[in-house]
């Protein structure tokens, strides 16, 4: 199967299994919600009787955030640290659902139900999150390395008559490197799970080896087609950009339409993640190793 | 080609006939001192080896036995300068590594003889009269063997040599750049008795301290500079000749008159940028990349011109010097030196952020104040710093627009007044100190909160009391009543309560004082907030009244209408009492601007009508700029959630955006 055509099959699998994206999608809204609510109780605690907050309405007021800050400082810095917590139970609770995704998609000739979603979600969890454990030490590494090279430079230049701008045309290709080099891991990984799956390999570590070798081996194919996929979430930011800048968030009606918006996008972007499994696991299955 | 002893004696007849001459005909200042130099700098060794004749003009009735001087290079010689020891090794962000032997700075007056031959050398002895530390080589004494009699001038001939430190505090060098500041051995200022605070005559001649700045005399400046010739050179003053010499050097000879300081810089990379506003030459001094952001420095820089000359006075030197020091340099980077300042830009910073037009504006004001308005530095930080960040929010904000000015996004932005405001008021502690402190007294931090941001938000705040028309009388007056001589803060404060009482009367008080007590001599904080907002029917009376000498129960009485009972309660949290305004708004539409002399603790306002009060606001217009706390100084009966529930829903979006985002590693 061409990269091409994984690309539209996979759109059509991911819509087909529809329920899929937005059970993840509900996930993720109520574990928001549950921190969201005790946010509202603060700030209305601290600020809901002040004629103040109005001004937020108009727009940005660095008066008015700067106060509130300053006078819940300590209960905003709370969510604050607790939602990045929360961010980690998701990435947690990611893992275990990815074992469901990839196993729906494994077998299409099966329809979709949430007891073959769990069972596999059961069934490959405990692998799966030996294999993420792996990546996200690699990962680490990789920008240890990289960004170790980028400041040895710059402090060579900077040793010497570096201006800022020579800074920066050190720093960003760095940088650019580095997202290039932790997309292609991101696509091992992916990968290592598609062979886990198919192939029921109970070695993680050898399965992420003989993934770099698939890779590297299908680089323009498979590091296209994830380019290819990320096309999607890429023109969702920018439309939302654009949407939000029309819109704004000035009054109730407004306020109504953006939270709205706002639940589309996240749904859609859980949708094109499914949607880069689901591309990739069947430019996979057509390539088998 | 011209052979040397031609060169030379070109350049002594060229010398000779700039000697002396005068750009500005009518002297603007009493004069005290008269510097002429002539000075090479070595960029390698980066040691400025000079010559100088100083007349000093003895500006008092006293006689003077002897003479002190800044030698402020010393406070970079070693660890144990008073400078070193209370900065740490840092400021403003930047660190001195002591590893390096070539950072160091010093001065060395190697020879001093008065006119008629007397020795002065060994007279000299280092002094420190802040502090017992007696490694700190900041100030010397110089005992005369002839005292100078009231009136009278002496002539000294100094040779000194100044070894630049790497540039950390706005001073010296950084690879080929070089900005050269503080750079010789400066006379101190002798204040005659009644001068500022002199109660008798006295030198006041500091040791230079980490949170210092500068104190001097107005004089005239003739200062010969060789260098190496491809070094391109900003001063201050004018630029009366330049030529090449045979060894590949050249000579530059700049005058300035009037003014309390010379500095001076050099690179080879400058690229230079003139521009003209009236009849002030403007030149920016820019590193090669920063060129495309000229229009930055030239266009903050006229609008500062222009608003000065409107509200204070006009300009009045020639020239206006801004440089751009290179990254590496930014410890030399936004300082104030007469007709030359160092602002300071980043490459690629967007329009919209304003640090640069920012720094610009506040070291050109500079000019005006400690330039033009000498202070002392050392011990009221206040009036130069203060009254700069409060002339600067107001440029920065009328040219920039209010809410704007600084930071400009639409998605993000804030004027100047609220950057000094929240620099005050969200500091750490707003109570560390008074601002009226001698800068070195600063031991715990508050030096830049207290001079610069309080300074300039009682400054608003005293205008928006008395009124704009007002508070321009108040400066305008104080700038041409102490424009080129020493003023200090009561000077100031005099004024105030001069200018105030002739156009308000007792309106405010016999003065102004109670103000300057608490915002200035104080170091409380001021807070209102308006703590409750009450309404309740208001019920006929019930129980027993006399009626005819008998008891009688009150009989049923119905109210044609509901009739409420409202009231507002404001409470004083801070200590500092100001004039208070406080808008009660009804629920149709009626508002009522009450006033309130904010002395008690608490207060209400009360009132019987057919509607109940709605929201009340303290200082609806925003006059008390140096209440710490605004977001207390309101409260509605009817809250409208929409900003709550806007700033829920932002906060649950980017809640389950970041989620999203850390699923991508699953």
């Amino acid at each position: 199967m061409n990269i091409f055509r994984a690309y539209i099959s996979g759109f059509k699998s991911t819509g087909r299994t529809w329920a899929m994206p937005t059970f993840i999608y509900v996930v993720n809204l109520i574990l928001g919600i549950l921190f969201a609510i005790p946010f509202l109780g603060t700030l209305k605690q601290k600020a809901g009787f002040t004629m103040s907050i109005q001004d937020v309405l108009s727009g940005y007021d660095h008066t008015v955030f700067q106060e509130l800050f300053n006078e819940a400082t300590v209960y905003i810095g709370q969510f604050i640290r607790q939602g990045l917590w929360i961010a980690v139970l998701f990435f947690i609770i990611s893992i275990f659902l990815t074992g469901g995704i990839l196993h729906i998609f494994s077998d299409k000739s099966y329809p979709f139900t949430f007891e073959r979603f769990f069972s596999g979600s059961l069934k490959f969890f405990l692998r799966f999150l030996k294999l993420s454990m792996y990546m996200l030490v690699i990962y680490l590494l990789l920008t240890a390395l990289i960004f170790l090279i980028v400041f040895l430079i710059s402090a060579g230049v900077f040793s010497g008559t570096g201006s800022e701008k020579t800074f920066f045309f050190i720093v960003f290709p760095g940088f650019c490197f580095w997202l290039l080099v932790i997309i292609f891991f991101l696509i091992i990984a992916d990968y290592a799970r598609f062979s886990i799956v198919r192939n029921d390999s109970r070695n993680v570590f050898i399965t992420i080896f003989r993934s770099l070798k698939f890779v590297s081996r299908k680089f323009p194919f498979t590091y296209g087609l994830y380019l290819m996929l990320l096309v999607a979430p890429v023109a969702l930011i920018y439309s939302y950009t654009l949407l939000s800048n029309v819109i704004g968030m000035t009054s109730g009606i407004t306020i109504l339409v953006m939270f709205l918006i706002q639940q589309l996008f996240i749904w859609a972007k859980v949708f094109t993640r499914v949607w880069t499994f689901a591309s990739q696991f069947d430019y996979f299955l057509g390539r088998a190793f | 080609m011209m052979t040397k002893p031609i060169a030379r004696f070109v350049s002594v007849i060229a010398a000779l006939l700039i000697a002396n001459q005068t750009i500005i005909a009518q002297p603007k200042s009493e004069r005290i001192v008269h510097y002429t130099m002539k000075v090479a700098l070595d960029t390698k060794e980066k040691i400025v080896d000079g010559k100088m004749d100083l007349v000093w003009k003895n500006p008092s009735n006293d006689t003077i036995n002897e003479l002190q001087f800044h030698m402020y290079l010393n406070a970079f010689k070693n660890t144990e300068s008073t400078f070193m020891k209370e900065s740490g090794g840092q400021l403003r962000g930047v660190s001195f590594r002591a590893s390096d032997p070539l950072i160091w700075g010093w001065v060395d007056v190697v020879e001093m003889q008065t006119a008629s031959g007397i020795d002065l050398t060994q007279n000299m002895r280092y002094i420190q009269p802040d502090d017992d530390n007696e490694e700190d080589q900041s100030v010397i004494s110089v005992a005369l063997e002839e005292p100078v009699m009231p009136g009278q001038s002496i002539k000294l001939k100094i040779n000194f040599k100044s070894k630049l430190p790497r540039v950390f505090a706005r001073s010296g060098y950084m690879d080929d750049f070089f900005l050269v500041a503080q750079w010789f051995p400066k006379i101190g200022v002798y204040e005659p008795e009644g001068v500022r605070y002199a109660e008798e005559g006295q030198w006041n001649c500091h040791q230079f301290h980490a949170n210092s700045e500068f104190y001097a005399d107005f004089g005239v400046y003739e200062v010969e500079i060789t260098l190496p010739k491809e070094f391109v050179v900003g001063a201050t003053g004018e630029l009366k000749s330049q030529h090449d010499n045979t060894d590949e050097t050249k000579t530059l000879t700049y005058i300035a008159e009037d003014v309390v300081d010379f500095a001076w810089t050099a690179s080879p990379d400058y690229r230079v940028v003139e521009d003209q506003w009236k009849d002030v030459k403007i030149m920016v001094f820019l590193q090669p990349d920063h060129l495309p952001q000229a229009g930055r420095h030239t266009e903050s820089v006229k609008a500062a011109l222009d608003y000065f000359e409107k509200h204070l006075g006009k300009y009045p030197y020639s020239t206006i010097s801004i440089v751009d020091p290179p990254l590496k340099g930014m410890g030399a980077s936004g300082m104030e030196y007469p007709t030359f300042i160092t602002a300071g830009c980043i490459w690629g910073i967007p329009d919209w952020m304003r640090f640069t037009e920012m720094v610009t504006i506040h070291e050109f004001g500079h000019n005006y104040f400690m330039g033009i308005l000498a202070s002392n530095e050392f011990e009221e930080a206040w009036i130069d710093e203060g009254f700069n960040s409060y002339f600067e929010m107001r440029i920065m904000d009328e040219t920039y627009g209010e809410r704007y000015s600084f930071m400009g996004h639409e998605k993000f932005h804030y004027g100047d007044w609220e950057y000094q405001r929240l620099g005050y008021t969200q500091s750490g502690n707003p109570k560390i100190a008074e601002p009226f402190r001698n800068s070195w007294e600063f031991k715990h931090g508050g030096y830049g909160t207290m001079s610069y941001n309080k300074t300039a938000i009682w400054m608003a705040t005293l205008e928006r009391i008395v009124g704009r028309l007002t508070m321009d009388e108040i400066m305008k007056t104080f700038y041409d009543r102490w424009k080129f001589k020493h003023p200090c803060g009561q000077d100031f404060i005099d004024v105030v309560n001069e200018v105030v009482t002739k156009n308000h009367g007792t309106k405010f008080g016999g003065d102004m004082n109670w103000f300057f007590d608490q915002v200035l001599y104080g170091s409380e904080v001021c807070d209102y907030k308006l703590a409750r907002i009450s309404n309740s029917k208001t019920r006929p009376p019930e129980g027993i009244h006399e009626e005819g000498g008998n008891k009688r129960t009150y009989k049923n009485i119905e109210y044609e209408s509901t009739i409420y009972t409202s009231s507002v309660r404001i409470h004083r949290i801070g200590e500092v009492i100001m004039p208070v305004e406080v808008l009660i708004h009804f629920e149709d539409g009626e508002e009522i601007l009450e006033r309130w002399n904010g002395k008690e603790r608490s207060y209400e306002f009360s009132y019987e009508k057919p509607v109940k009060v709605l929201w009340a606001k303290i200082d609806p217009e925003n006059k008390i700029l140096l209440d710490v706390n605004l977001m207390n100084n309101s409260l509605t009966a009817k809250p409208k959630r929409a900003a709550l529930w806007k700033m829920t829903l932002k906060f649950l979006f980017w809640l389950q955006n970041t989620m999203q985002f850390f699923s991508i590693f699953s």
